[in-house]
């Protein structure tokens, strides 16, 4: 039961992708079921001049033991998304495109695009490209690559989409995605495990797939991760993913005591944020400095072939942004320049 | 009125704590998950609890999805409805009314109960007459008498409702009860809120899974304020009031709810209708965010109504320790704490924190069944293969968990704990576990003592005591096969329907495996085989032979007999296996003496004509459509025979010899006539070598015999055309080796035409030395592998 939950909070909200106008635009993705800025996130849109969000509309998978797919919350607008060119991304499941024949991918495009239509109905907004977010294999890649062809006949958008650092290394025999531009997911690069290495960005292994970047057919726009969690380990195993949870969580919690920097260990079983926590569990924190940011852009702007259209900083909460300085955003996009 | 929790509830009450995740259940039912255990909850928790017990892969078990929101007290209303009827009226009558109608339908009846007019009488007589007519009925359809009658003249629905067709609601027919029209009132009502509460979406569909705007609230909850301050009877009483609360719920203030809740919870029995009602309670505090109050509230529905255990349960989220110790403090009773401790353990997997706490408020409490029948079941987790079941080896070699079983020894020590039954066979298995045997049986001696006339009980025990003998015996002499033998007997004689939910099948597996071990270990192989069959075994002809003498030996002992039930062969198979065997070395007398044997395997049909030898193999173009001779297994083998005397007496000895090559050719893998080999224990569908069990493939594979007969055919060669002809196939036979030894002999399967090594075939180089032959010709034209051959040379 675990690994079913874990796999779906893993793949519920990593993804990402891009794309904007030459000269370089800063943009976030926003990962939330309702759509209604904090003034946080409001002031960070506006410090930073943002134009275009890339919204999360929907998820879409499929039940064990069923063949239709079906969308999975489907976000909830406020009006205040009319202030912002939209660009819905869409998060489709791997095993969508198993075992899937070209009827049902037909049928999946046509129901997709619908939905999109409907939800931008509901605030009377356009947009002028989705951006899909899926990690494909070889096994998965002709149907995927099948259904973007379809949506793209059918929408007559520009499509986008998320595009791993595997994908990038190995696009011989992974294949370039039929868009028009990708979107570089520069995180989630690590394993989840007890390990002291962080899973969100490891420079170690960031720089064997940094060469590749040079040689990737497609016209890339870069995400970076803003975002922080943390991994509830028992028995040296992860047994779960904790959503937005930083060491300030922590401070003054006599049920928890640090053990490093970013680990923790629980004195007491107790509740915290929402998870349970049992006595002798520990918790390891994950997140990237801004140094680190700095470091991200600037091994990524040594091997891009054309520098990136749109920065996405992955993803806007509060509880992310207020982590770093204001001007954080717009030096990281200074490196691109 | 159908749906007590919707979508809407879910959504605001779930995704507020857990994002999307508002499915809740189970994949493929319980059977996928009976495997991998020899504790069976069952034995020793009660039936309501079942969907919480442990599961390998899914949030509940045996429940495939959560999807009786809209259903789960479908039942339990009707039942009511009935009652408060006087049970005057045909259930299915009530049934529609209240799970199907609409509510223009249902409307339609309750004016015309108010005494309303209605269009009637013209269409009376010709109600059977109109009855193939399916009457287009729309939302805004004012439904007469008879228009009742033609809704109930559509067969579809007649066979629903079951009653006949020119019938009408017996109710419609009652127009002095007054309790009728109390009902079809409050109907209205209840249907009324369905527009909110009962909201029927599509996945695709935005705006179908928005929150219902609803705009008639303030009328709607007057109405029913009035329904509930009028009521005659408790009854309706009651139910107006969940009315009422679920409406503040959805459409007012949440405090609203909780306050109306509050204010006359005590006038209500504890029934059904009041969990509901405290459901929604619930999750108005859940909306406030006062989550101590809330979880407070869901434990004491999860406890008093089992219909909304799942969803009690699944809407239990504490958020911080503040909120939990809160819950804690709201109890009025130790058996409520008790409840909260439970579904921590269970909800949040800490089952041994739950059982201390519980255990300390209240030993004799049958709230710890539940986690100590999870904990266990958690334990046998790290026994799994990675095939489903347990690995016998992980089995006796897990790691116990020590905290676990120190609490289950020290609790199966006290006489007043809850069921000592199973504290005392749960510290026997962790005890046989843990390698203690003569401690396991004394715990399983004080279970026994307790195991009351309960069958489950009473089998699991058995199962336990039966492992137990099992993993401390060293040797598998007569005296322990005595032992043993009543326990082997009675777990094979389970059936899945015999046996329900008892899980046995991992300990039979894992007794037959010991046993099938320790008599190895003890080189009686015959009833090795007998309890866990392998191919190994059979590649010593003593052993076959072997187990032909016990097969057929009379006056088995018990134990034999039983060795002798459990063997899954026949002797016919084995002669078969022989008479294969045989062949295959050339020794076709013998064969045909096995073959004979074998009953009615020497009559099975081989495809296409096994004398073929063609330049390019393909089995399926000499099976489709070949009319020539049909041979069997024993047909050819007399052929065979007949064609090695003549290859003896020196007759047309080219032939005789080439056709020969070409029969064990066939009869290899490679060949077209494999079938000859399919049988039980060499298998069959052979797609490819790798398929073939390792220690059959090479003799399977192999092309000695038709080697040595294409050389003998190639030294009886007349002419270059003759010689070319067996130079080729002699060819073929070496390419094949070459497969056999470099592929089919690894581990790597992947192979390709591109990657043989054309010069280790020395007959190609052979075969070029005949190049002014048509064959040569022929063989340029159809083979590929001498074509690369040639331009590579």
């Amino acid at each position: 039961m675990k690994s079913v939950w874990l796999f779906l909070m893993l793949t519920g909200f990593f993804f990402l992708s891009c794309k904007n106008k030459p000269g370089g635009n800063i943009s976030f993705y926003y990962w939330k079921t309702n759509f209604s800025l904090s003034a946080t996130e409001t002031k960070t849109l506006g410090d930073n001049t943002v134009k275009k969000l890339y919204v999360r509309y929907f998820d879409v998978d499929k039940e064990l033991g069923q063949s239709e797919a079906k969308p999975i919350s489907p976000i909830a607008l406020n009006d205040s998304i009319k202030n912002y060119n939209t660009i819905p991304v869409i998060y489709i499941k791997k095993r969508v495109f198993e075992n899937i024949n070209s009827n049902s991918l037909l049928t999946l495009a046509k129901n997709i695009l619908s939905l999109i239509t409907q939800i931008n109905q509901s605030k009377q907004i356009k947009n002028t490209e989705v951006q899909f977010d899926c990690d494909w294999t070889e096994s998965t890649k002709a149907t995927y690559f099948s259904f973007l062809r379809t949506y793209r006949n059918f929408s007559k958008q520009n499509i986008s989409a998320t595009i791993r650092l595997h994908q990038v290394k190995y696009y011989e025999r992974t294949g370039v995605p039929p868009v028009d531009r990708g979107a570089l997911m520069y995180y989630n690069m690590g394993e989840i495990n007890a390990g002291n290495k962080n899973s969100i960005y490891d420079k170690a292994i960031a720089a064997k797939y940094n060469p590749s970047l040079a040689h990737y057919p497609l016209p890339l726009d870069v995400a970076l991760p803003i975002f922080a969690w943390g991994q509830q380990l028992r028995d040296g195993l992860v047994v779960g993913l904790l959503n937005k949870i930083n060491a300030d969580h922590f401070t003054d919690d006599s049920n928890f005591v640090f053990i490093s920097a970013n680990r923790l260990q629980v004195k007491h079983a107790c509740f915290k944020a929402g998870y349970y926590f049992q006595e002798k569990d520990e918790v390891k924190l994950e997140a990237v400095s801004k140094d680190e940011l700095l470091d991200m852009a600037t091994e990524i702007n040594k091997y891009l072939k054309n520098p990136p259209q749109t920065i996405i900083f992955y993803d806007l909460d509060s509880i992310n942004v207020v982590r770093y300085e204001k001007d954080v955003y717009k030096e990281i996009l200074d490196q691109f320049n | 009125m159908r749906k007590m929790f919707t979508k809407k509830f879910w959504i605001s009450l779930i995704s507020v704590s857990l994002g999307y995740c508002i499915v809740l259940a189970c994949g493929y039912g319980p059977d996928s998950e009976f495997t991998g255990s020899n504790f069976t909850p069952e034995a020793v928790v009660g039936k309501k609890y079942s969907p919480f017990f442990y599961s390998n892969s899914y949030p509940y078990y045996g429940v495939e999805y959560d999807n009786a929101h809209g259903s789960r007290f479908n039942e339990s209303n009707v039942a009511d409805w009935n009652n408060y009827l006087n049970k005057k009226y045909p259930s299915t009558e009530l049934a529609y009314l209240l799970n199907e109608a609409s509510k223009t339908f249902t409307d339609s009846i309750a004016s015309y109960l108010n005494g309303q007019k209605l269009l009637a009488s013209k269409q009376k007589k010709t109600v059977k007459t109109i009855q193939p007519v399916k009457p287009k009925i729309t939302g805004t359809d004012i439904y007469t008498v008879d228009s009742i009658k033609i809704i109930l003249a559509d067969t579809t629905l007649s066979d629903r409702v079951k009653i006949t067709p020119t019938d009408t609601f017996k109710m419609t027919k009652d127009k002095g009860n007054s309790k009728v029209k109390n009902f079809f009132n409050y109907l209205s009502l209840a249907k009324e809120a369905e527009r909110f509460a009962n909201v029927a979406y599509s996945s695709w569909d935005y705006e179908s899974k928005k929150p219902v705007q609803y705009e008639k609230a303030i009328e709607l909850n007057n109405a029913l304020l009035s329904g509930f301050a009028n009521a005659p009877d408790k009854f309706l009483k009651q139910r107006y009031w969940f009315q009422l609360i679920r409406s503040y719920f959805f459409n007012a203030d949440a405090k609203l709810a909780i306050d109306f809740f509050e204010s006359s919870e005590n006038k209500f029995d504890r029934n059904k209708m009041y969990y509901r009602a405290l459901a929604y309670a619930a999750g108005a505090y859940y909306k406030l965010k006062n989550y101590s109050k809330a979880n407070y509230y869901y434990s004491l529905v999860y406890d008093g109504c089992d219909e909304l255990k799942i969803p009690a349960h699944y809407s239990f989220r504490p958020q911080e320790e503040d909120d939990w110790q809160a819950t804690l403090l709201l109890c009025k009773s130790k058996q409520e704490k008790i409840t909260l401790w439970q579904m921590l353990g269970v909800s949040y997997g800490d089952e041994k924190r739950s059982i201390k706490e519980i255990y300390q408020l209240d030993p004799s409490s049958d709230k710890l069944n539940l986690l100590l029948a999870r904990a266990i079941n958690k334990q046998e987790k790290e026994m799994s293969s990675d095939y489903g079941g347990i690995d016998a080896e992980k089995m006796m070699n897990i790691e116990i968990d020590k905290d676990l079983f120190t609490l289950v020894k020290d609790i199966a020590k006290n006489p007043k704990a809850n069921d000592p039954f199973m504290w005392n066979a749960a510290a026997g298995y962790l005890q046989m576990l843990s390698h203690n045997y003569k401690q396991a049986e004394l715990d399983f001696k004080t279970a026994e003592k307790n195991v009351t006339n309960d069958k489950l009980k009473q089998w699991q025990l058995r199962l336990l005591k039966a492992l137990n003998k099992l993993a401390s015996v060293k040797k598998a002499d007569e005296k322990f096969e005595k032992e043993i033998l009543a326990d082997v007997e009675w777990l094979h004689s389970f059936t899945q329907d015999k046996a329900g939910a008892f899980r046995y099948t991992d300990a039979f597996v894992f007794i037959k495996k010991s046993l099938a071990k320790k008599y190895q270990e003890q080189a009686q192989w015959v009833k090795s085989e007998c309890f866990v069959t392998g191919p190994d075994f059979y590649m010593k002809d003593k052993n076959v032979e072997a187990m032909k003498s016990f097969i057929q030996k009379k006056n088995k002992s018990p134990y034999e007999k039983l060795c002798f039930g459990l063997y899954p062969s026949k002797l016919e198979d084995l002669y078969e296996y022989q008479a294969i065997r045989l062949a295959y070395e050339d020794k076709i007398d013998a064969a045909i003496a096995m073959i004979e044997k074998a009953g009615e395997y020497g009559n099975g049909q081989l495809m296409g004509n096994p004398f073929n030898g063609h330049i390019g193999d393909c089995n399926d173009c000499d099976h489709y459509g070949y009319k020539g001779t049909q041979y069997t297994k024993l047909s050819l083998l007399k052929k065979m025979k007949e064609m090695e005397a003549n290859v003896q007496a020196g007759k047309d000895l080219y032939n005789n010899t080439l056709l020969l090559g070409n029969v064990f050719y066939n009869l290899s893998h490679y060949g077209n006539a494999r079938a000859f080999y399919e049988s039980v224990f060499l298998g069959s569908y052979h797609y490819s070598p790798n398929v073939i069990d390792s220690v059959f493939r090479h003799f399977l594979t192999s092309n000695r015999m038709a080697t040595a007969y294409y050389q003998k055919a190639l030294s009886a060669a007349a002419d270059n055309e003759q010689k070319a002809k067996c130079i080729y196939m002699l060819a073929k036979c070496e390419r094949n080796e070459w497969y056999n030894k470099n592929v089919f002999n690894t581990n790597d399967y992947y192979y390709s035409r591109d990657m043989v090594d054309l010069k280790a075939v020395s007959n190609f180089k052979m075969l070029q030395q005949y190049a002014d032959t048509k064959y040569y010709q022929e063989v340029i034209k159809e083979c590929g592998y001498f074509r690369t051959f040639i331009n590579k040379n």
